[in-house]
C-alpha cells in the first residue's frame, strides 16, 4: 500500500514537471500537425492519469481494508534483522561504489581502477581471506583485459599524469 | 525459402560462426542452469558484445543464448527444485520428485529429449510460418505500423503479472525516456537540460544493464552467500525407448500446444509450459500421479516452453512485435544494429533471418549431443561462489555499458536505473514494460506523426485502413480482456 502510494506521488510528479517542461518548450505551439513535443505530452499526459488512477485506487483500498501497511510485500531476500549491518546494506556500498569507480575512471584510468572495484566487492560480498581475493581479482582483471582490450579493443579511459603511462605499458 | 535455407546453412557452418554457436550454447545453458542468472540478463549483458561483432555473428550468439538457456533452466529446477529460468517453473512440479526418488538421471533425461524435440518442432514452424506473416505484412504503411506497435505494447497485460495500472505506467516512463534527446523528425532537442550527454537520448543498453543486472545484483547482494548447494553425481539417460513411447504423445501434443501459445505477442514460453502441463494432466488417466514425479509431468512442459520460444520469434521476425521480455530485447539489439525486424527484414536481410533460422535449429538439435557433458561440467561450475560471480557480472555490466558509445554518462545512466530498478523490483513492479515502451516507442511515435502527416491530421486514418483497424481493434481486445477476467475474479471472490 504505502509502496502503490510513493509510486503514483512520484509519477505524477514526474510527469507533471516534464509536461511543464514540454509545455515551455516554444516548438510545442508551433507545430501545424503533430510538432516533437506532441508525442511526448500525449505521454506524460498518459502517465500523469495513470498515476493518479494509481493513487485513487490504493486510497479506496486502503479505506476499506483500513489496513495501512497490508500491501506492502517485504521481498524474501531482506535481511533478517540479527544479521550485520552491513549486509543490510549492502546494496548502497554497491551504488557508492560504482559511483565513486565513474568518478575515478576518466583520472585514474580502466586498468588501475578496475581491480580496486573488484577487490572491494569480492570483499563486501563475503568472500574470505585477502590473500584469496587478491588472486581472483588479478586472475579476474587479465580476462576483462585480455577479452575487452585485446580482443575487441574498446578504448577505455587511460587515466592523467603517470596513470596514462602505466596504462600505455599494458595497452 | 529453399534458397534462404541453403544461405543460411552456409552461413551458419563459416567457422567463426560455428565457433560462437557453440560458445553462445554453452553460456545459454551456463545463464539458464544457474539460479539468479537468467537467459534474460545473459543476453542483456552480451548485447554490447555483440555491438562488436558483425550483424550475423552477432544474432547468432544472442539468439543462441535465448534458445539454449530456455532449455537449461530444466537442470537446476530437476536437481535443486529452484528453477534456472521462470520457463522452467512447471518442470519441477515431476522433476524433484523423481530427484528424491534417486532418479534425477531419468528425470534430466526425458527433460532433455522433450526439450530437444519441442525446440525442434518450434524452429520447423518458425521456418515455415513467419515467410507467410512477413509477405502479408509487405502491405503495411505507416498507420498500420503504429497500430502495430500499440499491438506490441499490448504484451504489458501479461508482463505485468496482474497490476495493469503499474504496468501502463511503466510503458509510459519507456515511452517518454524514448523520447529523450534529439527529436527523428526534426532535430528539436527534447528534454536535455542543456547537458551534451542526452542530446544523443537515453541509450536501451544502460537502462537495460541497470534495470536488470544491476537491480539483480544488489538484491542477491544482501543475500548470505556462504551456503553453497552440493551437486549430487548425476548419470543422465537421455533415451529410455520405454519411457520415449510412453511420453512421445505427451511432447508432440505439448510442442504444438507450445508454440501456438508462444506466437501469441505476450503470452511467452512459461504461459506456454504452465498450459501444457495442466493440459498433460487432462488427458492422462492416471491424473492423481502427475506431482508425484511422473514422466508426462516433465516432458509436457520441457516440450512446450522450448517450443513457445521459438513461436516467440515469429512476431518478432515476422511483424517487429516482441513475444516476450527476452524477445524484446532481441528487438532492441536489432535496432541497435540499424536493422527494423518486421515484414522488411525477411526481404532486405533473408540471410540474415535464415541464419538466426538454421542456428535456432542447430542449437535445439545439438542440446542432445551437449546437454550430457555441459552437466557433468556444470557440477564444477557450481562450485563458483556469488562473491566471484557478483563482482565480475558488475565489472561486465560498467564495460558492457562502456562500449556501446565510449561514453562514462552511459554508465552513470545505467547506475540510476540500478537504483530505480532495485526499487521497482521490490514493489513488484513489471520492469519489462519499461523496456517495452523504450523498444517500441520510436516506432510509435513516428509512425504515429507520419500516419498523420499522410491524413493531413485526420485521426480516422487509423480506423478507415482495414489492416490497420483490425490490429488496432486486437489491442483493445489484448487489453480489455485481462480487465474483464480480473472483474470475474473479483466477482466470484
Amino acid at each position: 500500500m504505502r509502496a502503490n502510494y510513493l509510486l503514483s506521488i512520484i509519477t505524477i510528479i514526474v510527469s507533471v514537471f516534464f509536461l511543464v517542461a514540454a509545455f515551455l518548450t516554444s516548438e510545442a505551439a508551433s507545430s501545424t500537425n503533430i510538432g516533437p513535443m506532441g508525442w511526448p505530452i500525449m505521454i506524460l499526459l498518459f502517465t500523469l492519469l495513470m498515476g493518479t488512477l494509481l493513487l485513487l485506487i490504493t486510497w479506496v483500498k486502503g479505506r476499506n481494508t483500513d489496513q495501512q501497511d497490508k500491501g506492502y510485500i517485504p521481498s524474501d531476500d531482506e535481511a533478517p534483522e540479527n544479521k550485520h549491518f552491513h549486509m543490510k546494506n549492502r546494496h548502497f556500498y554497491i551504488l557508492a561504489s560504482i559511483a565513486l569507480y565513474v568518478l575515478l575512471l576518466p583520472v585514474v584510468g580502466f586498468i588501475v581502477v578496475t581491480p580496486v572495484l573488484f577487490f572491494f566487492l569480492a570483499w563486501l560480498l563475503g568472500m574470505g581471506k585477502i590473500l584469496k581475493i587478491v588472486a581472483v581479482t588479478v586472475a579476474s582483471n587479465i580476462v576483462f583485459v585480455i577479452i575487452f582490450i585485446y580482443l575487441l579493443g574498446i578504448p577505455f579511459p587511460r587515466g592523467v599524469g603517470i596513470f596514462r603511462s602505466f596504462s600505455f605499458l599494458i595497452y | 525459402m529453399i534458397d534462404g535455407i541453403l544461405i543460411g546453412l552456409e552461413n551458419l557452418f563459416e567457422p567463426m560462426h560455428l565457433i560462437i554457436l557453440l560458445l553462445a550454447m554453452m553460456i545459454g545453458f551456463l545463464g539458464g542452469a544457474l539460479p539468479g542468472i537468467s537467459g534474460t540478463m545473459i543476453v542483456i549483458i552480451l548485447l554490447p558484445v555483440s555491438y562488436g561483432l558483425d550483424t550475423i555473428s552477432a544474432f547468432i550468439l544472442l539468439t543462441t543464448i535465448y534458445a539454449a538457456s530456455v532449455f537449461s533452466g530444466l537442470i537446476s529446477a530437476i536437481l535443486f527444485r529452484t528453477p534456472g529460468t521462470p520457463e522452467a517453473v512447471a518442470t519441477v512440479f515431476d522433476g524433484y520428485p523423481m530427484t528424491q526418488q534417486g532418479k534425477p538421471g531419468q528425470a534430466l533425461g526425458i527433460g532433455i529429449l522433450s526439450s530437444a524435440t519441442g525446440g525442434v518442432i518450434g524452429t520447423l514452424i518458425l521456418i515455415f510460418l513467419t515467410p507467410l506473416l512477413a509477405s502479408f505484412a509487405l502491405n503495411f504503411s505507416s498507420p498500420e505500423y503504429f497500430a502495430l506497435a500499440v499491438l506490441g505494447l499490448t504484451v504489458v497485460a501479461s508482463l505485468s503479472g496482474g497490476n495493469l495500472i503499474q504496468g501502463f505506467i511503466g510503458v509510459g516512463l519507456g515511452l517518454f525516456i524514448a523520447t529523450i534527446g534529439m527529436d527523428p523528425l526534426s532535430g528539436t532537442e527534447r528534454f536535455t537540460f542543456g547537458s551534451l550527454g542526452l542530446i544523443g537520448g537515453i541509450d536501451l543498453i544502460p537502462v537495460l544493464i541497470g534495470l536488470f543486472a544491476i537491480s539483480e545484483v544488489l538484491r542477491k547482494s544482501k543475500q548470505d552467500h556462504s551456503i553453497k548447494e552440493e551437486m549430487q553425481k548425476v548419470k543422465t539417460k537421455i533415451f529410455d525407448r520405454k519411457i520415449f513411447s510412453r511420453i512421445k504423445n505427451t511432447i508432440f501434443r505439448s510442442a504444438i500446444l507450445g508454440i501456438s501459445i508462444g506466437i501469441l505477442p505476450g503470452v511467452g514460453a512459461t504461459t506456454a509450459a504452465m498450459i501444457s502441463y495442466s493440459e498433460a494432466t487432462r488427458w492422462s488417466k492416471n491424473k492423481e500421479a502427475f506431482g508425484t514425479g511422473v514422466p508426462e509431468g516433465i516432458a509436457a512442459p520441457e516440450a512446450a516452453n522450448n517450443a513457445g520460444a521459438m513461436g516467440a520469434m515469429v512476431p518478432l521476425l515476422a511483424l517487429g512485435i516482441p513475444g516476450s521480455a527476452t524477445t524484446a530485447v532481441i528487438l532492441g539489439a536489432f535496432v541497435l544494429h540499424g536493422l527494423q525486424p518486421g515484414p522488411m527484414l525477411m526481404s532486405d536481410e533473408p540471410g540474415l533471418v535464415y541464419t538466426i533460422f538454421m542456428s535456432l535449429l542447430a542449437v535445439n538439435i545439438l542440446i542432445i549431443v551437449f546437454a550430457k557433458p555441459f552437466i557433468r561440467m556444470f557440477s564444477k561450475i557450481m562450485k563458483v561462489p556469488y562473491t566471484a560471480l557478483g563482482p565480475a557480472i558488475i565489472v561486465f555490466c560498467i564495460i558492457g555499458t562502456f562500449a556501446v558509445r565510449n561514453s562514462v554518462f552511459d554508465i552513470w545512466i545505467m547506475l540510476l536505473f540500478g537504483l530505480i530498478g532495485y526499487y521497482l523490483d521490490k514493489m513488484k513492479f513489471p520492469l519489462a514494460a519499461i523496456i517495452l515502451g523504450i523498444v517500441l516507442g520510436p516506432i510509435a511515435e513516428v509512425e504515429f506523426r507520419r500516419a498523420f502527416q499522410m491524413s493531413q491530421g485526420d485521426i480516422s486514418i487509423f480506423l478507415t485502413r482495414p489492416i490497420s483497424a483490425v490490429l488496432l481493434g486486437l489491442a483493445l481486445i489484448a487489453f480489455i480482456l485481462p480487465l474483464i477476467n480480473k472483474i470475474k475474479k473479483t466477482k466470484k471472490s
